[in-house]
């Protein structure tokens, strides 16, 4: 429909002796809407310089220079970002960064699918599970964070009170001074935290595929695992790419609950890239060499993004 | 029948006890919002 209509819209070729005549009038029409589209177009194209363009040249420029947030400052080309490379504190941010990635993506990913497949259909109660299984993402993080905290408190938090009464840890477990503890613990919030939205995302998709697909699989005797896997698993393709992303990116900006929780510590520890930016803009005064680590970490997710999208994009389009 | 009535016993179930996991430490957070500070700290008895 969409060819024909362009097929439509299109000016037809035209022959003979007042070809040139109508070519004139229909290049004249063409350069009055393209005039009256980038008339239309100019607001948006406004808001986008001056809240993204500007602001990141002006960051990647920052990036250059040794700015100190007061005082004065001299432009020093690379050097950031080439100590940036050789700087321990910083390696280590992004490491654990990915570490923390690599261990939360795959378990948003499967509850959110699983708690999807429970509620996609409009059942008696779906409503009211498909609002309790969002309303951690809704609070918000940095909430859950302080509550969190509270609760994994030594002795008087709630968390070592369940699982001392279950055999499961000691009632004085300091959660948050601990590495493997603290990852542990954040781990499982933000995979409880994340994945109501996940679930969202694969619902919206799992409810657009038609039933007659559902309908002719069950006519051919197809069990239900072989209906997920052929069925709604290659159609939701472009929904998972998408949730995927939003939980890399996610994670790859993770600060509240790692600030609100362990500090970054013990030490360093579990101190999230952005956590590193923060320090050092902030707490370190070196705006140029933070900078120079917010635009390192903009490159990094921007192409784990864009691999994302390849890998996961959707068949039918490339072959059209 | 008997296959819808399990299917539909095994999504409650599996809802309620999902239900439980998402809403239950957010009710508890309200519930200590009621209590007097120098408790919410001490130990529990």
């Amino acid at each position: 429909l969409i060819s024909q209509n362009e097929r439509l819209s299109r000016p037809r070729a035209v022959t003979g002796p007042r070809a040139g005549g109508h070519r004139t009038r229909w290049g004249r029409l063409g350069a009055k809407r393209a005039r009256t589209g980038m008339i239309l177009v100019s607001p948006a194209f406004a808001l986008v310089a001056v809240f993204v363009l500007f602001p990141l040249g002006f960051a990647v420029y920052i990036s250059l220079t040794d700015w100190p947030l007061i005082g004065p400052y001299r432009f020093i080309g690379g050097r950031n970002y080439s100590e940036l490379i050789h700087d321990p504190g910083f390696v280590h941010s992004v490491l654990f960064t990915l570490l923390y990635t690599a261990i939360v993506t795959g378990p948003i990913l499967v509850v959110g699918y699983a708690m999807a497949v429970l509620v996609r259909a409009n059942r008696r109660g779906s409503a009211f599970f498909r609002t309790a299984f969002f309303l951690p993402f809704i609070v918000g993080l940095a909430t859950e964070s302080f509550m969190l905290l509270l609760e994994l408190q030594p002795d008087s938090g709630a968390v070592n009170y369940v699982l001392s009464r279950l055999g499961l840890a000691h009632p004085g477990t300091a959660w948050t001074v601990n590495y493997g503890l603290a990852l542990t613990a954040i781990c499982v919030f933000v995979i409880w935290f994340a994945s109501g939205l996940t679930m969202m995302l694969l619902m919206a998709g799992m409810q657009g595929i038609p039933r007659e697909l559902y309908e002719s699989a069950d006519v051919d005797g197809a069990t239900w695992w072989q209906k997920e896997r052929r069925i709604t698993l290659p159609l939701l393709r472009r929904n998972i790419a998408l949730a995927l992303i939003i939980s890399v990116i996610g994670s790859f900006l993770a600060f509240n609950q790692f600030y609100i929780l362990t500090e970054g510590g013990p030490g360093t520890s579990t101190q999230p890239v952005v956590m590193w930016i923060y320090e050092e803009a902030f707490v370190q005064y070196h705006l140029g060499y933070a900078t120079a680590g917010a635009i390192a970490l903009v490159i990094v997710v921007g192409v784990i993004s864009a691999v994302q999208f390849y890998l996961l994009r959707d068949e039918r389009q490339v072959r059209r | 029948v008997s296959r819808n009535r399990a299917g539909f016993v095994l999504y409650v179930t599996a809802g309620t006890l999902a239900s439980i996991v998402f809403l239950l430490p957010l009710a508890w957070a309200v519930l200590r919002s009621f209590m007097p500070s120098n408790l919410v700290t001490q130990a529990p008895s």
